[in-house]
Parts: C-alpha cells; sequence; structure tokens
C-alpha cells in the first residue's frame, strides 16, 4: 500500500459518492432488506419484555436498552456491503491485474467504495429500526454530549469490519472458495460481536475469547456506547479499535502484495 | 525517440497438469506436475510516436498476453520493454497517467450508472482538473457522438455504444499511447466502421499513438499503416499495411470476357478456374509468372472483350500468412 497525497484524496471521495449514489439505484431493495431487521427486533422485543420484566437488566440493560443495542449491532451486521465477494471473484479470475494499471490503490478503492454502500445500507436499515424500536419500546436516552466519542467509535468499527472481510477475501488469492470462510465469520460475528446480546454478559471463558477478537470491538462496543456511555469502555475499546485496525491493515497489504505477485507471474 | 520499445520479450505460463479421474486429482496434489507454455517467445520491435499499428495473429498467438505485459499487468519471463520511458511493470501506476487501454471484455464503466458518471468519476482518478474536465468531456461527447446516450445507464447500451464508452473513458486523461485489445469483437458491420473512424480520428486528431489487435482484416485494412503479424509467439511479419497489399499474397485472379468462344484455350503458367463460351477465369502467381506474359499468351489465342484482375481481399492475405510455417515469413519482413 501507498500512502495517499491529500490532492489524491478527493479520488476516493469520489468513489464513496459514486458507490453510494449506486446503491441509492436499490433504496427500494434495502427497504425491503429491513423487514429482517423488524422482524428479529420483534422477536426480541417480545423475549426481553417477558424475561426482563419492567426491572430485569442484563449486563446492566434493561429491556428498551437491550432492543436498542440490538438495533445497533444488527444494523452494522446487516449494512456490511457485499463488495468483498466481488473482490473474491476479480482475485479469483485475475481481474485483480486489471485494476492495478489505474492510478488508485487497490484497497483505497474498496474501502472507499465499501464506506458509499454502507452508508446507504446503515442509513435505511437505521431508519427504520429506531422507528420501530420507538413504537415498540420508547425512546432511547442518548447522551448527545458524547456522540463524536460514538461517532468516531463507529468509524473505526467499520474500517475493522471492510479490513476483516477483504482478508477473508483475499483468500481467494490462494483458495478456490471464499464463502465457507464468509460463512464462518458470520458466524463468529453472531457469537463472539455479540449481536443479541452484549458480550460482557457472557460467560468468563467466552467473554475471554470475545475481548482477544476484533468482532466485540466493531459490533458490541460501539453499539453498547450508544445505549450506555462509559468512558472506560470507551478507552477500552478506542484502545482495541486502533490495534486492530493497524494489524488488520498491515495484514491485508502483505497478503495483497504476495497474492498479486502470482497474479503478475501467473496471470488471470 | 520510439514510445514503445520491446526486446527480446517473452512469457512463458507454467500450468500445473492433472490426470483425469480421482486418481490423477490426488497425484496432481501431492506431486503436481507443471507443463510450460511459451506464450510470447522473445519478440522486438519499436513503434514511434504517431502511429497507428495493428497487432495481428490467430486465436492464442499471443497477442493479448504481448499487451498484458506493455500494459503492467502481466510480468515477462524475459527480455525488457519501455512504454514513453517507462517499465511498465515496474511503475505501473505512474504510467496510468500517460497511457490508456481497452480490454474487450473488461469494462471500467459502473454497470449500473450513466456513462456519464463513470466518465467524471475517471475524471478525479486520473486527477484532471475540474475545469480541464469539463472541457474534455465536451470534446470527447463530440468526438465519439455520445451525447445521445451518456446519460442512459451503460447496462441497457448496445455493444457498439458500449465500444464507444469504453474507449472514450479510456482517453479522457489524453493518453499519449493507447492499447486495444479487439475493440471491434462481436460488433455489427456499422458499429465497426464508427469504432474504425473514431480511432482513426483519434490517432489523426490528438497524434495518439495505437497499438491495437484484432482478427478483422478489415480494421487491419481501413485503419492501420502498420501491422505486425505474430503466429506461436513469434513475430512473422512487420511491415506496413500497403507492403502488406501489394506485395505479399502474390496471386492474382484474372477474369476475361470472350468476344467469341475459344474452346482450345492453352495458359502454360495460369491455373484455370472456370472455362466457359463466354469467358475464362484463372489463378496466376505473380512471384514465378508476370502477368504480362500470360496475357500475351492469352491474346494470341482469343478474341477478348473485357478483362479484369482481382487484387486478394486483406482477409485472404492474412488467412495466407498464417498458413506459412514459421519463419517463412521472415524473409518477406521489411519495416
Ligand atoms: N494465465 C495464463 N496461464 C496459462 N496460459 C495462458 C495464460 N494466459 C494465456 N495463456 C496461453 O498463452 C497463449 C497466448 O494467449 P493470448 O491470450 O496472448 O492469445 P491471443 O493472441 O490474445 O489470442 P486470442 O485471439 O484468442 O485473444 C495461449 O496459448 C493461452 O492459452
Ligand atoms: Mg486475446
Amino acid at each position: 500500500m501507498q500512502l495517499v497525497s491529500g490532492g489524491a484524496l478527493r479520488k476516493y471521495v469520489r468513489i464513496a459518492e459514486i458507490s453510494f449514489t449506486n446503491r441509492v439505484v436499490y433504496l427500494a431493495d434495502h427497504f425491503a432488506s429491513s423487514i429482517f431487521l423488524i422482524l428479529i427486533l420483534f422477536i426480541f422485543s417480545q423475549l426481553w419484555k417477558t424475561v426482563l420484566g419492567p426491572s430485569g437488566e442484563i449486563a446492566g440493560l434493561d429491556s428498551t436498552a437491550m432492543l436498542w443495542y440490538m438495533l445497533f449491532t444488527e444494523t452494522i451486521a446487516l449494512s456490511i456491503p457485499r463488495a468483498h465477494y466481488l473482490v473474491s471473484e476479480e482475485v479469483k479470475s485475475g481481474d485483480v491485474a486489471y485494476k492495478l494499471i489505474r492510478p488508485y490503490s487497490y484497497i483505497l478503492y474498496y474501502f472507499a467504495a465499501y464506506c458509499g454502500e454502507f452508508a446507504v445500507r446503515a442509513a435505511t436499515n437505521l431508519s427504520v429500526g429506531a422507528a420501530f424500536a420507538y413504537l415498540t419500546m420508547g425512546p432511547l436516552t442518548v447522551n448527545w454530549g458524547k456522540f463524536g466519542w460514538v461517532l468516531l467509535g463507529f468509524a473505526l468499527a467499520t474500517s475493522i469490519n471492510f479490513l476483516v472481510c477483504f482478508c477473508v477475501a483475499l483468500l481467494a488469492f490462494w483458495l478456490e472458495e471464499t464463502r465457507p470462510y464468509f460463512w464462518i465469520l458470520n458466524k463468529m460475528t453472531f457469537i463472539f460481536g455479540g449481536l443479541l446480546v452484549p458480550v460482557e454478559a457472557y460467560p468468563e471463558g467466552l467473554r475471554r475469547i470475545s475481548y482477544l477478537l476484533p468482532l466485540r470491538y466493531s459490533f458490541s462496543a460501539p453499539a453498547r456506547l450508544v445505549v450506555d456511555f462509559d468512558y472506560s469502555l470507551l478507552w477500552q475499546m478506542l484502545a482495541g479499535q486502533l490495534v486492530w485496525t493497524v494489524l488488520l491493515a498491515a495484514l491485508a497489504a502483505v497478503m495483497f502484495r504476495k497474492g498479486v505477485r502470482r497474479v503478475h507471474v501467473h496471470g488471470g | 525517440m520510439a514510445v514503445i520499445d520491446v526486446n527480446g520479450l517473452s512469457k512463458v505460463f507454467r500450468a500445473k497438469t492433472k490426470e483425469p479421474g480421482l486418481r490423477g486429482s490426488v497425484r496432481a496434489l501431492l506431486r503436481p506436475t507443471y507443463t510450460e507454455l511459451g506464450a510470447v517467445k522473445g519478440i522486438s520491435f519499436a513503434v514511434e510516436a504517431g502511429e497507428l499499428l495493428a497487432f495481428i495473429g490467430r486465436n492464442g498467438a499471443g497477442k493479448s498476453t504481448t499487451i498484458k505485459m506493455l500494459t503492467g499487468i502481466l510480468n515477462p519471463t524475459a527480455g525488457t520493454a519501455q512504454v514513453l520511458g517507462l517499465v511498465p511493470w515496474e511503475s505501473r501506476r505512474q504510467l496510468a497517467y500517460t497511457i490508456g487501454s481497452v480490454f474487450g471484455q473488461k469494462s471500467q464503466l459502473w454497470y449500473h450508472l450513466p456513462a456519464l458518471d463513470s466518465f467524471r468519476l475517471l475524471g478525479s482518478i486520473y486527477e484532471i482538473p475540474h475545469r480541464d474536465l469539463a472541457k474534455r468531456l465536451d470534446a470527447v461527447v463530440e468526438l465519439f457522438e455520445l451525447a445521445e446516450f451518456i446519460k442512459t445507464p451503460v447496462r441497457k447500451l448496445s455493444l457498439g455504444q458500449r465500444m464507444r464508452c469504453e474507449i472514450a473513458a479510456s482517453i479522457l486523461h489524453r493518453p499519449q499511447v493507447i492499447f486495444l485489445d479487439e475493440p471491434t469483437i462481436g460488433l455489427d458491420v456499422v458499429a465497426k466502421l464508427k469504432i474504425r473512424e473514431l480511432i482513426k480520428r483519434l490517432n489523426e486528431e490528438e497524434n495518439t499513438t495505437i497499438f491495437l489487435t484484432s482478427h478483422d482484416a478489415g480494421d487491419i485494412e481501413q485503419l492501420c499503416k502498420r501491422v505486425i503479424v505474430i503466429n506461436h509467439g513469434e513475430i512473422i511479419l512487420d511491415t506496413s499495411t500497403s507492403y502488406l497489399r501489394h506485395n505479399y499474397l502474390t496471386t492474382r485472379i484474372v477474369n476475361v470476357k470472350f468476344a467469341e468462344p475459344c474452346p482450345g484455350l492453352r495458359l502454360s503458367n495460369a491455373e484455370i478456374l472456370k472455362h466457359t463460351e463466354k469467358g475464362v477465369k484463372f489463378r496466376i502467381n505473380t512471384r514465378s509468372t508476370s502477368i504480362e506474359d500470360v496475357l500475351g499468351e492469352l491474346f494470341a489465342q482469343a478474341d477478348t472483350a473485357d478483362i479484369s484482375v482481382e487484387e486478394p481481399a486483406m482477409e485472404e492475405v492474412i488467412r495466407d500468412i498464417y498458413r506459412r510455417p514459421a519463419g517463412e515469413g521472415e524473409q518477406d519482413a521489411v519495416s
């Protein structure tokens, strides 16, 4: 990977923009997929009401907070663009080499495209989901003074999720089929990302593992910060996010460089 | 200085071989064996600024492989090449700002968006200043006559319209050299003519050096001043199109209309294809026989009303070149 100069940055902003516009074409589809979000939110609103009652808590969250927590984790999970399948295809077919003769960084190109698409998906999921959560469980009390930190957390979470998917997609340099690995990633996200329940509520062993993986920092932690802001969690999250961003970016760069060398030698 | 300079460029592909069946699969996994395939074998040539050159050859001859090496998509196995003073596979991204490339099936347009959106994006990607881009877009839209469908999503364009947009997309940044891999493949006659016309204008009006591959004799005949023929990875001919036309395929077909039937006609150095009451059609090889001698022989025996000599079509010329064994063409090659 190469560093980006200020002037060159504009192209990535434009890529994000066009990817955003490209997705707006499918806005109706995105609203349709939000129906799935409503469905799970509905089921869990019933579940938390029954299990927790008016005063019960899980890891310090009452039933309303639990539902809003899930809205945010699921919004992140359901809004992850499908672009990595494209990366996989390009890598497998060797088309990636054709992209490398354009004056942009392949990784940043896809990161920009990812951000643009994520924004559209997240906006639809969040608006539909929030309306539903509001109607069934009532409003969420947000600590607006700390909202900047929360946004930073979400931004870093997005980079981590991108890098994780990108690295899995790059496996296509060496493997015939990457879908099984995406499937595994999906299941791991469900558990170690704490999609339903904050990982703090997990039994000791599971919690330990989730603390060692990036997924906690890109799903559970930022979602929890919105519903229950806490400085110690914030610092923990930011530290974890920064470490993982650096590690994953380095991993992606190394995998990419090694893989691309093969393509340059063996062709597509 | 030459804009493209190629010296002994070679590419050997190594492919895993696998025998059929499960046993073959297991063996391939445990002890892989490889076969080597020389796709390009030590080719050399130079292209000057402003040339319009056709790089032709049969399927699998090594055309695309050569273009891929010259654009930096593939690393060569041996040899050197410079495009605009840069080694393509070492300075891909730097070179990208000064060359353009179109690969028949690989689109650089966003499928669901109008071409105009892609053009604007490419403007940013190639870091073209805003005001320049607007002017450039106007010029390109006019040159390629895109106005009618530039706001239509690319997926709804015909192949010919899409190809026009592809080429337009590849020249926004005013490349000095453009590589076109089979730009007319799959197009109908009218669309082909259109593409040829604008490639020609691009070459003439912007003095862009054009390096194109094609299977279509028409592309070569109507477009290119120079042609390089590659066969089994070796250059078998590098010459001007007019030389090719006039000197390469040396058979001529002569059509003669008789004033009166001439049943006993004998021509010693011609192959008679058809002989009727009305006339005769024969083939001569100008390398061994002069047309005048044969015609003299004809006039001595027959009373002729009309004579026409057919030049072979470029397509036939090319077919003839391919048919020759490798190496034979080289004696004829003149640059
Ligand atoms: N990535 C690759 N791995 C192995 N062999 C390859 C690879 N790419 C091309 N080849 C082989 O190299 C030879 C030249 O291929 P190339 O694509 O350059 O031909 P071409 O002249 O462009 O043909 P066409 O007219 O069909 O496009 C062919 O025999 C092809 O099978
Ligand atoms: Mg080809």
